[in-house]
């Protein structure tokens, strides 16, 4: 599906066809506006990984981004996470602008308000499944029996619940990806961003785990925001952006 | 090679912190063992320097067994054949008065006798060196130092005599051997004997044999010719015993220096494994391009040589600086203890330049050997996809624990049974612990820090996951601990030592006021006190009674020892001998009645002497047996010592004048008011005179000097030690930038990560501080009730300064926590993109 | 300059000669000799020697020749003995040499030794004790070197075990003593004061024994001795001498000595010629002649000295040549730095070549800083 126009467009486009967007009330749980990152390649080289982006993305819709690699979805992820910071532009998330934050502030909003599924999953090797689940509360100094339960309660609703006390290293890929999304929810985020959660999996697993994924984040009422270069799984989106080359298109959605 | 060098140039660049550690690491180890080096073989040097100035190239040197040679043997030993030259030495250290004074070490010659003297500027006419009074030689060194010029006089004192001298040449030894002493001040036999008030005697025969003689043959002949009088020996005997007699004190230092570099060969292990492990994919890439595992191999042997050398051409200024600056403690030692040669000047030769370079180079050598052996071996597919290296992980610590085990426990148990009465025998237990202590670490942190029940994400979250690394952490646990234990052991043994001494010094240095002179802590016998100054002291209005004593150097039961006279009779003197054998009133009783002796602890345990047993004395006339009615202890000399009553010392050694006395006032009166009018009445005379507290404070100002290079080694391992805490921070930093990515990436903030960090610090401190404190405490053991006996024949009590230990802990604690600093800023600066492909 | 001024400088010239007062003896004339005791030492005087050369023969196997030097110093340190509370205080040091040259094997034997006059080491005897003068063997050797007086003429003995030597003789005079110079006084330069005492015994009858390495022979000869006693030997500007000892065929004996000048001249020189009587004549330097015919190089110390001689007294119608027995008979002290001199037997050949007689030549001061310090 072509389609004309720039980005900013795109922003538009997408306000305009959203009638049930949240009112100021609620903010859209992440939102770019004329963002650019310029990264300096070689010391002096400077190599544009995003150009001119802008968009909304309303509390609790899923969004699929496609592209390349080299695209700049990355980029787009760990600017949304607040753990890079725009060349241009103004970020927000959950309605607070990231530029206004020092790094104290951005990592309290990060892990409060974002949970991060890798595609390399990123589990540590020496704890059991629980604690890395776990490890978000730790971080958080939240380390009830609230907590454990929690993890206990979504370690189960992904099949792992006779699994908790599992070393990672006995786990199969698919049950890896598994943990991570489980340890991505455990603090309810608003956003859910995931970076190719299935990259590292066969099709079937891969399949298997995306649609847990947004099975769980529908559950959890959370914004999902996924980056595939697989068209199948990102068409489970409500909507499909493509990246390609720090530009981004609205290429499709089930609304 | 350039690619070899381009990559190393650049890999430093990247990592300077790391390289910067190490490189002290290595410098540091190999300046401790190198300081430790240059000053052994310096004092060795001063010793056989002026041996060879004052003997020139003899072949043979006769020395008394007594307290002197008489001279008439001079003739029969010049007779014998085989002898191509004889020339007899009288010597005697008096003080030059200065601020502080400087000992002369007077040497009579028979100037007319045919041999070489180095003359700088000869006298005009040979015949004043007899016929202008004080007529002396100095050295050009002592003339430039004093500002004396030919023909100009001075006074030296020997006792509380008052010599004038008079520059009449300069002879210049240190031409004949360089470390030669420069106080060397040489005049003729007969003004010598004169100006000491010596007739008759001398010290020594220096002797030359001619060309072809046999050594061996010639000595038993002139044995034969001299009788019991004298020994004769070779120069390698001499040094041989100057050797022994500082061997105790030597080998003390160098292990210490040793135990430096070997903390330092740690920080080579840990930062050569962490260099790999960050280059990993490196070696993983040059494997699949066909590199073998030799060349891997080879390119990192290159690459710790550059870093040893380095380290080497570090440490060798840094040893220097720190021998020149421990020159003055050392050599305080020697003349205080041992009444050896000052150390004027450093010895540095290629061969000890080269052991300073072969073990820091080595030492880089084994620290990067496992770790490297290690990487040579992975296949470049392991390397590539990348599981992080850990040797010694969780499934080799516990073998190397139990080796650690079997060996300490091996050794313990050969020390209970046959080992403890071998000498070195300690000195093995010892390196037990300290080897043991690296061996058992593993699982020592493993398993406690693994068991830590951790409530949030901060210190002790930090310090559980060091068993994650114990490859690497248990490394710098192991480090510190060596250091701490050194620390600690020696500290408690200095502590022990110190507090034996000042009990054993409360209980003996009861008098008010002690009057010696400036010559006698080097002369002794030679320095009187003359019997005005007596007179005028014993006369004194505030003094009750005076002890007097006599003190000679003569050979008992085959060492040659101290032997003091004092009046066994003196009302409440038991207290001056605190006996660990024998009955005190009874002891002095038999001394005072029988002509029985006292024994100090050093001879009767290097000799094996009990209480009744007869102790074969040399006196100038012959050898007299006598009883041993107490053993005392004796914190005064290394060598020992015999007391015995003024009347039996004057019978036996003949008349001489009195060394020291100490005076006990009348109540009330005013001890230091008296020591001031003393030395107002009694100028010019050289005396010292202190009062209890002076003396007091003086033994222990000494006894803290006999330890300042202790301490400076200490301070080395534990900096070395710190480093290491540093280095394995960093490296854990490094090593695991993934996993802290994952944290920021989480929601970790940097104050959290650096709280985690300094846990991790926190964690390594505490536990090498623990582990090194129960193995220092067994070392402390070891060293009062091993090393020390055996080698000094000293009894401590053990005695644990708590405030010091306390306080050292704090410090270490602190320095670790300090060393954390660094590492935990730069792990909470890791940025979240950081995040690897690699699992975590 | 001020009355003061010249007081200080008199008070100052009174105190240095009340200083100098205790000082050695100028040899002057007037000294009253007496025999024997003047054989004995004079302390007075800075320097003395005994000087016994003379040439030996095997009685056992009378081809086996040898000539020997024999010579005790006593070498004045101080003038008074130091007023010093030791037994090594001395005011002499006492050296010794020996020298004995195998004319059979060519080989120069020589032993050296200084002491200090003390008693445990060596000494001078008085009038009338036999003894002379005393030491310590050399180092190494067991014995002493010794030279007494027998009523007659002299006895001594060395011994050295390192050189393997060791000589036992004893003298009697065939020839009266006889004095070298105007009442016993030799002149050695222009000034008065330099010069010394000294006599001979030109011919002593000498027999004994004589140890070479290992071997000792019976011997027996004829020896010249020397008695010299002064206080001023050499003047500043001379730097040794050249003194012959002869002993002629036809009885006569002839005693010649030349100062040389540190520019290499002649500087001072005399002679004694002693008839077959005993009666002396003394030779001015107008009287004879002497030139150099050859020179010989030491081995041991590089140093070139004139070996062979030509020598003419015309009044005594004496026209000699004077060869070494042997080149080497340098004598290289090893306990005296830097002193060596060449002294040894020579014989003594008339127009033709006929043998006329033996002797001793001394030669002294060759070399570098090879000045004897007297």
């Amino acid at each position: 599906m072509a389609r004309d126009g720039i980005v900013p467009s795109t922003l538009n486009g997408v306000k305009a066809a959203d009638p049930g967007m949240p009112t100021i009330e609620s903010p859209p749980a992440l939102s770019f506006e004329n963002v650019s990152k310029t990264f300096l390649v070689s010391g002096d080289i400077p190599l544009a990984a995003l150009r001119h982006v802008s968009f909304r993305i309303p509390q609790g819709r899923k969004v699929a981004i496609i592209g390349r690699s080299g695209s700049g979805k990355s980029t787009l992820l760990h600017l949304s996470a607040g753990i890079e910071w725009p060349t241009e532009g103004a970020i927000r998330l959950m309605g607070r602008d990231l530029a206004g934050l020092g790094d104290r502030e951005r990592t309290l909003l990060r892990r409060e308000t974002v949970g991060l599924v890798f595609q390399f999953f990123n589990l540590l090797s020496h704890l059991s499944v629980r604690d890395n689940v776990l490890l978000p509360a730790w971080i958080a100094s939240d380390l009830g029996p609230a907590a454990a339960s929690r993890a206990e309660e979504l370690l189960a609703r992904v099949g792992l619940a006779g699994r908790l006390d599992d070393p990672i290293r006995k786990l199969s890929g698919g049950e890896m990806q598994r943990v991570a999304i489980c340890r991505a929810l455990l603090r309810r985020p608003k956003l859910l961003l995931a970076d190719e959660p299935t990259g590292s999996l066969d099709d079937e697993n891969g399949r298997v785990v995306m649609e847990q994924l947004l099975s769980l984040s529908s559950q959890e009422k959370t914004t999902l925001v996924y980056v595939t270069h697989s068209p199948e799984l990102a068409a489970l989106a409500d909507e499909t952006w493509t990246l390609h080359s720090g530009l981004l298109e609205l290429t499709g959605g089930r609304h | 090679m350039q690619f070899f060098l381009g990559g190393l140039i650049a890999r430093i660049r990247s990592s300077r912190a790391l390289f910067v550690l190490t490189l002290l690491g290595v410098a540091l180890g190999v300046a401790s063992v190198l300081s430790i080096q240059i000053l052994n073989r310096s004092a060795l040097g001063a010793f056989q320097g002026s041996v060879r100035a004052v003997g020139g190239e003899a072949d043979l040197t006769v020395s008394p067994r007594g307290p002197f040679l008489p001279e008439e043997c001079f003739p029969r030993i010049l007779g014998q054949s085989g002898v191509a030259s004889a020339w007899p030495v009288i010597r005697s250290q008096v003080a030059l008065q200065g601020k502080e004074p400087i000992f002369l070490e007077l040497v009579g010659l028979d100037l007319f006798a045919p041999r070489r003297i180095p003359w700088k500027s000869p006298p005009r006419e040979f015949s004043q060196a007899l016929s202008v009074p004080g007529w002396v030689a100095v050295t050009p060194t002592l003339a430039e130092r004093m500002g004396w010029t030919v023909g100009q006089g001075f006074a030296v004192t020997l006792g509380s005599r008052r010599l004038r001298l008079q520059v009449g040449a300069l002879v210049d030894f240190q031409k004949l051997a360089p470390l030669a002493s420069s106080r060397l001040v040489v005049l003729d036999i007969a003004q010598a004997q004169t100006l000491l008030a010596r007739p008759g005697e001398i010290d020594q025969v220096e002797i030359r044999l001619k060309p072809g003689a046999n050594a061996a043959k010639t000595a038993d002949r002139i044995r034969a010719a001299v009788g019991e009088l004298a020994k004769v020996e070779t120069p390698e005997e001499r040094r041989d015993q100057a050797q022994e007699l500082l061997g105790a004190f030597r080998l003390n230092l160098t292990a210490l220096s040793l135990i430096s570099l070997f903390v330092g060969a740690f920080l080579v292990y840990s930062s050569t494994l962490a260099s790999l492990v960050r280059r990993r994919a490196e070696f993983g890439l040059m494997r699949s391009l066909g590199a073998m595992r030799g060349q891997v191999f080879r390119i990192i042997v290159g690459e710790v040589l550059l870093l040893g050398g380095l380290g080497v051409a570090l440490g060798i200024p840094l040893g220097y600086a720190a021998a020149r600056a421990n020159m003055g403690s050392v050599s305080a030692t020697l003349s205080n203890l041992y009444l050896l040669e000052e150390v004027e000047s450093l010895k540095v030769s290629p061969a000890t330049l080269a052991l300073a370079a072969l073990l820091g180079i080595g030492g880089a050598l084994l620290g990067a050997l496992a770790p490297a052996i290690e990487m040579s071996r992975k296949d470049h597919r392991t390397l590539l996809t990348g599981s992080t290296l850990r040797p010694v992980a969780g499934t080799t610590a516990r073998p190397i624990f139990l080796a650690g085990v079997l060996l300490l426990g091996g050794v313990a148990l050969w020390y209970a049974g046959p080992g403890h009465r071998w000498k070195p025998g300690g000195f093995i237990l010892g390196i037990a612990v300290l080897l043991a202590l690296p061996l058992i670490a593993p699982v020592v942190l493993g398993s406690g820090t693994g068991r830590l029940r951790v409530q949030s994400f901060s210190f002790a979250y930090g310090a559980r996951s060091l068993s994650r690394s114990l490859g690497i952490t248990s490394v710098a646990v192991a480090a510190l601990a060596v250091a701490v234990c050194m620390l600690v052991g020696i500290t408690v043994m200095i502590g022990s030592f110190r507090r034996t001494l000042e009990l054993w010094i409360g209980s003996t240095i009861r008098a008010d006021v002690y009057v010696s002179s400036e010559s006698w802590s080097r002369s002794r016998g030679q320095a009187g006190l003359d019997p005005q100054t007596l007179e005028t002291l014993a006369t004194r209005d505030e003094v009750r009674s005076m002890d007097r004593l006599r003190q000679t150097f003569t050979e008992c039961g085959g060492r040659r020892v101290s032997v003091i006279g004092v009046d066994m009779g003196l009302s409440g003197g038991e207290s001056r001998f605190v006996l660990m054998e024998g009955r005190p009133r009874e002891a002095l009783r038999r001394a005072r009645e029988s002509g029985a002796i006292l024994v100090g602890e050093p001879l009767a345990r290097k000799g094996g002497w009990k209480v009744g047993d007869r102790l074969p004395i040399r006196t100038p006339f012959g050898e007299e047996s006598l009883t041993i009615s107490g053993i005392y202890f004796d914190y005064g000399s290394v060598q020992g010592s015999v007391a015995m009553d003024l009347a039996k010392f004057e019978k036996m050694f003949g008349q001489g004048p009195i060394n020291t006395v100490a005076l006990y006032m009348k109540p009330g009166a005013d001890s230091e008011r008296l020591v001031d009018q003393l030395l107002t009445a009694l100028p010019d005379r050289g005396l010292q005179i202190r009062s209890n507290r002076a003396l007091r404070d003086r033994i222990l100002s000494i006894f803290e000097e006999t330890f300042a290079v202790t301490r400076l080694l200490q301070a080395m391992s534990l900096i070395i030690a710190a480093c290491g805490i540093t280095l394995t921070l960093l490296v854990l930093a490094q090593e695991r930038i993934s996993e802290l990515a994952l944290y920021r990436a989480l929601g970790a903030s940097r104050p959290q990560i650096f709280r985690v960090f300094l846990g991790k610090g926190m964690a390594l401190a505490v536990f090498g501080i623990g582990m090194g404190s129960a193995g220092g405490l067994v070392l402390a053991l070891i060293l009062v009730y091993g090393i020390n006996r055996a080698y000094f024949g000293w009894t401590l009590a053990l005695h644990f300064p708590t405030l010091a230990l306390a306080g050292e802990a704090l410090l270490l604690f602190s320095a670790a926590m300090l060393a954390s600093l660094y590492p935990a800023v730069r792990a909470s600066r890791t940025p979240a993109t950081e995040l690897s492909r690699d699992d975590l | 300059m001020t009355i003061s001024r010249k007081l200080l400088r008199a008070l100052l010239a009174g105190i240095v000669s009340l200083l100098c007062a205790v000082a050695w003896r100028a040899v002057k004339p007037g000294y009253a000799w007496a025999f024997p005791r003047d054989h004995w030492a004079h302390p007075e005087f800075r320097t003395e020697w005994w000087y016994f050369t003379g040439i030996l023969q095997d009685v056992a196997n009378p081809e086996q020749r040898f000539g020997y030097q024999f010579t005790l110093f006593r070498v004045g340190l101080l003038p008074e003995k130091p007023n010093l509370n030791s037994r090594w205080a001395t005011r002499h040091l006492l050296m010794g040499h020996a020298a004995v040259g195998d004319f059979g094997t060519g080989r120069h034997h020589f032993s050296d030794l200084l002491y200090r006059e003390i008693p445990m080491l060596s000494g001078f005897g008085t009038y009338p004790e036999a003894r002379i003068a005393w030491s310590l063997a050399p180092a190494g050797t067991v014995g002493s070197w010794e030279l007494m007086w027998n009523g007659e003429a002299f006895d001594f003995r060395m011994r050295d075990d390192e050189r393997g030597m060791a000589g036992d003789l004893s003298t009697h005079p065939q020839k009266p003593l006889v004095f070298q110079g105007p009442g016993g006084i030799s002149r050695k330069g222009a000034e008065d004061e330099v010069a010394s005492f000294y006599y001979s015994f030109t011919r002593l009858a000498t027999l004994g024994t004589l140890a070479l390495g290992g071997r000792t022979m019976s011997v027996r000869g004829v020896s010249w001795m020397d008695h010299e006693f002064s206080t001023s030997q050499l003047q500043k500007d001379q730097v040794g001498w050249d003194w012959f000892a002869m002993r002629l065929i036809d009885g006569r004996d002839l005693m010649l000595y030349v100062l040389r000048h540190s520019s290499g001249g002649a500087d001072f020189r005399r002679g004694t010629l002693v008839s077959a009587a005993g009666e002396a004549r003394f030779l001015t330097a107008g009287e004879w002649s002497i030139r150099s015919t050859s020179t010989w190089e030491s081995p041991h110390t590089g140093c070139r000295y004139p070996s062979g001689w030509a020598l003419e007294v015309p009044a005594e119608d004496l026209e000699l040549e004077i060869e070494p027995i042997l080149q080497d008979q340098e004598n290289v002290c090893r306990r005296s730095a830097n002193l060596h001199y060449w002294e040894g037997a020579v014989r003594l050949l008339s127009k033709g070549r006929t043998p006329a007689g033996e002797g001793y030549v001394e030669l002294t001061g060759y070399g570098k800083n090879n000045r004897p310090p007297l």
